[in-house]
């Protein structure tokens, strides 16, 4: 098993598990969700947006160390701390990937499944057709942290190649701080109304025989946003490392390559 | 105070791009030159960032509702691409086509072309195309007495086909971007039944002109054997004359996939995203039966894999069969109970082939490195559609559009003055950045006011697609020649590969020209296919 594939298997067993005990108890989960769902979720959020307000001059922390230690020696302390953090962050950006990539074999077995039975039976299911857009967005959307630690986003490497390794730090540094974290915290922020409108009313897909989740898919914007903060602040931790002289944690193995 | 309003869009345009050429991922940067563009925007006061509340939505509905199934196309050729190379697919096809032309003079740079075109056709990726050829065929072309320029040239330009031989991603993106601006175009001219472009006419349009290259490259080939036939000498003939088997064993796959994926799109019978499907399983079967990815392959689950392989193509069959010479769309059930018994048989072998290509991909490493490639590719186009729809969402709030459209009117020579200067923009900007960000930021702005002019879709597309092709292909900045150059060993100088793209770059300019002033190239196809 590699990393992401224990946390896809313990979300599609709790799914299984639910789906289950739904159906044994008549629509019972369904209808618990239904009713306590809302409010649960408008707590959670309420709480993590006061967090949010309050702890985010947190993230400027490996900027202002960095640009620190252009001019002071800082504490070995502060090193090992950013090596442990880049770990504990890797790991989550990681593991969130690695369960992606497996809605990419999920998008070929379904798409093959509704072309059979589209063209040889004449038979078409709405939640398979729109299972398939589920995890193409899925795919995307939590795939792109790690791809960002496996730098596979793509860069206009003219002078970016040719750059020292301080100054790509450097770069890397400026750019998590000008640009990616910007973004993430725009989308986040502009989310609140609208993870709160679908929320509300569990949004489900607009055909009646469509998948109910709708409210969830939608979630998976703010929570590309925060993965994407979190990596960001690994790449900022590591280019601090960097310019500080001092030794980065290994990338991960195994992110495969990105290239078109 | 409003000149400075008024070149607002241009300077933002000019701080992406100077910020682009920092390095910093694309997708990121892009969001970040707009946000900056945005808050001066509000301290103008010309911008309300009440806008910025439509991003999620925006972000929901570009990529995410459920009218996007086409972008779904984009994942499933990177799946069948990258699988198809990592079962030697592009290894197999150079020995072979080798060893069927390599003995005519100028026969070597004849099977490049000929390999990069089936490559386009079937993984379609630029990449990793170039990256092969050039670290077996260059060798071998140097080794029996190629000029340098010309080996280099040869492989850096069949690479690029892979972006306008359909089916390519390039174009699935474009011809999307295309689909929506041709709609807003209508729409903003009281149009209000309007005409609609799908992925698959330009698909259709790409095709002859794709062709029309490969053509003009291998009689660039022919020409240079005749004229100088010390740059492209014959190789001597193999011991033992040709194994057509091992030729057949080599070309068979590409080309039945080719003809499964490309065939059912043209024939109107699959949309893209159906076809990228079954082509991806396709590529699974084919990669499971040769058991990529380690040393043995045992003979009982190469069988079943060819089984599965067998059940696969013969329903497919039978769908063409149940349609052919039919009105309406017919269905295998419709044909009877024996057939539709006939058919249960073929899906479960399918299934069942398609289980062990799987579990025999899994246990070699195979599947895990083309879904976390796929993955990684899928967030990296995906990203920057995110980027650049955050930068042109603030780029039309500080009127960029009027600017844009001004300027272009403003162009002596109506339309094909606009078309000339975008065109020769994009290709400036093609030296730089990726297609993927000039389809997403440039396209949305200029697609709709070139086609308001009356220019034809599929035309634009095709031009627009042949035009990023050949300044990949450019020097000094052409990123077919970086990845040539990051392969290619040292005696092979990087003046020697830019002296090498020029006379591509020129056939190149070549066919734009003709589908310029021929539009029937780009525009027969579709119109004889779809009406």
């Amino acid at each position: 098993m590699r990393q992401g594939d224990g946390f896809l298997l313990v979300l599609v067993l709790v799914g299984i598990g639910l789906s289950i005990v739904d159906g044994m108890t008549g629509g019972g989960v369904a209808s618990w969700f239904q009713a306590n769902l809302p409010g649960i979720a408008q707590s959670i959020g309420g709480k993590l947006a006061l967090a949010a307000r309050y702890l985010w001059p947190i993230l400027t922390l490996p900027l202002i160390m960095a640009v620190l230690g252009r001019f002071i020696a800082l504490p070995s302390a502060w090193h090992s701390f950013q090596r442990g953090l880049v770990g504990v962050i890797e790991t989550i950006t990681g593991g969130f990937g690695g369960a992606a990539r497996w809605f990419a074999l999920g998008l070929v077995v379904v798409t093959a499944t509704i072309v059979v039975q589209r063209y040889v039976f004449g038979f078409a299911s709405t939640k398979l057709q729109e299972s398939v857009i589920y995890m193409h967005a899925l795919l995307f959307l939590l795939a792109s942290a790690s791809t960002l630690l496996a730098d596979g986003h793509v860069r206009v490497d003219i002078f970016y190649s040719k750059a020292s390794e301080r100054g790509k730090a450097w770069i890397d540094l400026l750019g998590v701080y000008l640009t990616l974290i910007p973004m993430s915290a725009l989308i986040l922020w502009a989310s609140t109304g609208y993870m709160n409108s679908t929320w509300r009313i569990l949004e489900r897909s607009r055909e009646s025989d469509g998948l109910p989740f709708v409210f969830l898919l939608k979630t998976a914007i703010p929570l590309f946003a925060v993965l994407m903060i979190l990596q960001g602040i690994a790449m900022a931790a590591r280019s601090g490392l960097k310019l500080a002289g001092q030794d980065t944690p290994p990338r991960p193995k195994n992110l495969g390559e990105g290239e078109v | 105070m409003s000149t400075f309003i008024e070149i607002l869009p241009f300077l933002m345009f000019a701080a992406a791009f100077a910020a682009l050429l920092r390095g910093y991922p694309v997708a990121f940067t892009l969001a970040g030159v707009a946000l900056l563009f945005a808050l001066i925007g509000m301290a103008l006061d010309v911008f309300d960032p009440i806008h910025f509340r439509a991003f999620p939505q925006r972000i929901y509905g570009n990529l995410m509702e459920m009218d996007r199934q086409i972008l779904v196309a984009v994942p499933l050729f990177v799946f069948m691409g990258v699988m198809l190379e990592k079962s030697k697919v592009a290894e197999e096809l150079l020995e072979a086509m080798g060893a069927l032309f390599g003995t005519m003079r100028g026969g070597l740079g004849i099977s490049v072309v000929v390999v990069g075109a089936l490559l386009a056709a079937s993984t379609g990726i630029v990449g990793a195309t170039v990256v092969t050829m050039g670290l077996l065929s260059l060798p071998t072309m140097l080794k029996r007495g190629y000029s340098p320029e010309l080996a280099a040239g040869s492989i850096a330009a069949s690479g690029t086909l892979g972006q306008i031989i359909p089916p390519s991603i390039v174009l699935v993106l474009l011809g999307d971007q295309i689909s929506n601006a041709y709609q807003e175009a209508q729409r903003a001219q009281g149009i209000f039944s309007p005409d609609i472009v799908s992925v698959g006419d330009l698909f259709a349009g790409a095709l002859i002109p794709g062709l029309l290259l490969v053509g003009l490259y291998i009689g660039y080939q022919v020409f240079i054997a005749i004229t100088r036939p010390n740059s492209a000498p014959a190789a001597p003939a193999p011991e033992g004359g040709t194994d057509w088997g091992k030729i057949l064993h080599a070309l068979l796959p590409p080309l039945g996939l080719i003809f499964a994926v490309l065939g059912s799109i043209l024939a109107g019978l699959a949309t893209p995203t159906e076809a990228a499907g079954i082509g991806a399983v396709g590529a699974t079967f084919l990669a499971g039966a040769r058991n990529a990815g380690s040393d043995t392959n045992p003979r009982l689950g190469q069988l079943v894999s060819f089984v599965g392989l067998a059940a696969l193509v013969g329903l497919f069959l039978l769908v063409v069969f149940a349609n052919l010479g039919q009105e309406r769309r017919l269905f295998v059930a419709d044909l009877g109970a024996m057939c539709s018994l006939f058919a249960w048989v073929l899906v479960g072998l399918t299934v069942l082939g398609a289980a062990l290509s799987l579990w025999r991909l899994k246990r070699s490493g195979v599947l895990d490195e083309v879904m976390s490639s796929t993955a990684n590719i899928s967030a990296m186009v995906f990203v920057i559609l995110i980027g650049a729809s955050l930068f042109s969402l603030i780029f039309r709030e500080l009127g960029g559009d009027e600017v844009v459209q001004h300027a272009l009117e403003a162009v002596p020579g109506g339309k094909w003055g606009a078309l000339a200067i975008v065109m020769l923009v994009m290709f400036l900007l093609g030296f730089f950045l990726d297609f993927i960000e000039i389809t997403f930021v440039v396209v949305p702005i200029v697609a709709p006011i070139l086609l308001m002019m009356g220019i034809d879709p599929v035309w634009l597309g095709v031009l627009m697609a042949m035009n990023l092709q050949t300044s990949f292909l450019t020097p000094p900045f052409g990123f077919a020649l970086f990845y040539l150059r990051g392969v290619a060993p040292p005696e092979v100088t990087t003046a020697a590969i830019y002296r090498g793209a020029i006379p591509f770059v020129i056939i190149q300019l070549i066919g734009i020209l003709a589908v310029a002033l021929v539009p029937w190239l780009a525009t027969g196809l579709p119109e004889w296919l779809y009406g």
